[in-house]
């Protein structure tokens, strides 16, 4: 039996490697979330669910802006990549990753 | 863009789920086919694909893009760490086809951003040449022919390292999803 959990949002940043890694930190409300975002940094929706994840994602993004989605892709954002939000018209830069089925953050060594 | 095409990007956009979802598939199963003609290219990629190894590009911002007879100069500041300048100077084979109108006008955005790339080969009178295809958040898409691509990073003096947004926009946003 598969167990469903509400998604958590955390602080996240990327791997400085060729990965594309996204690394989650602490785990912050929705006000953080969108604080964050407006101020330029990355946030990661983390959860077992990528419909519940993907649409808390674009809550959060939303709240900073006019959006885009942006499909992970190998070879331009690396193996590890998450798929994310992003403002259409950054500033502010940054991004809303999610986690899905098969593509998850890494902890913050 | 065979495999990314700005008609895929625009679907991925949703914004019902579903259509999400669908678009996601579609971009799974591109990616395994344009891995595929990677694959299939060999020894004839294999060596421009090396130089761009681990140079993520994906929402680099675009700083210029010139030419001067056959040589085409694409100065990009990467998004993703570490953000290196990175310079593209494409040997081209051929006229360059730039495309301004590759995304609908509410899926532009009002600054220029690296998005994907699709590498192929094609023959020509003299054997083979390569091909480098370029869509960029603007909407523009970019098709380069090419013999030679040089890849070169230096560390950014300007703008400043961690100073803040690096992207002004070129004019109001357009884009709501």
């Amino acid at each position: 039996m598969t167990t469903t959990t509400s998604p958590t949002i955390h602080e996240a940043e990327r791997a400085s490697d060729a990965t594309g890694a996204v690394f989650w930190g602490d785990e912050i409300g929705f006000a953080g979330a969108v604080a964050r975002r407006l101020a330029g940094q990355d946030v990661v929706v983390r959860g077992s669910d990528l419909g519940t994840n993907r649409a808390l994602a674009q809550s959060v993004e939303a709240a900073a802006g006019a959006y885009m989605r942006g499909p992970p892709h190998k070879r331009t954002a690396g193996p590890l990549a998450l798929p994310h939000f992003q403002q259409a018209t950054p500033p502010p830069e940054g991004h809303t990753f999610y986690e899905t089925d098969r593509r998850k953050a890494r902890k913050r060594p | 863009m065979k495999y990314f095409t700005p008609d895929l990007f625009v679907r991925a956009q949703g914004p019902d789920p579903a259509m999400m979802d669908g678009a996601d598939a579609e971009w799974e199963a591109a990616e395994a086919r344009y891995e595929q003609r990677l694959r299939e290219l060999g020894p004839v990629i294999e060596p421009t694909l090396r130089r761009l190894e681990g140079v993520l590009l994906h929402d680099a911002a675009v700083t210029s893009i010139s030419r001067r007879g056959d040589q085409f100069v694409v100065v990009l500041l990467k998004d993703i760490p570490p953000r290196d300048v990175v310079t593209l100077t494409y040997t081209l084979t051929g006229e360059p086809t730039i495309d301004q109108n590759a995304l609908p006008p509410q899926q532009r955005s009002g600054v220029m951003q690296y998005l994907y790339d699709e590498f192929d080969a094609a023959p020509d009178e003299s054997g083979t040449h390569l091909t480098h295809s370029i869509l960029f958040s603007n909407g523009w898409e970019i098709n380069l022919p090419l013999r030679d691509l040089d890849v070169s990073l230096t560390g950014a003096v300007y703008p400043l390292p961690g100073a803040g947004p690096a992207l002004v926009p070129m004019r109001t946003g357009t884009k709501s999803a």
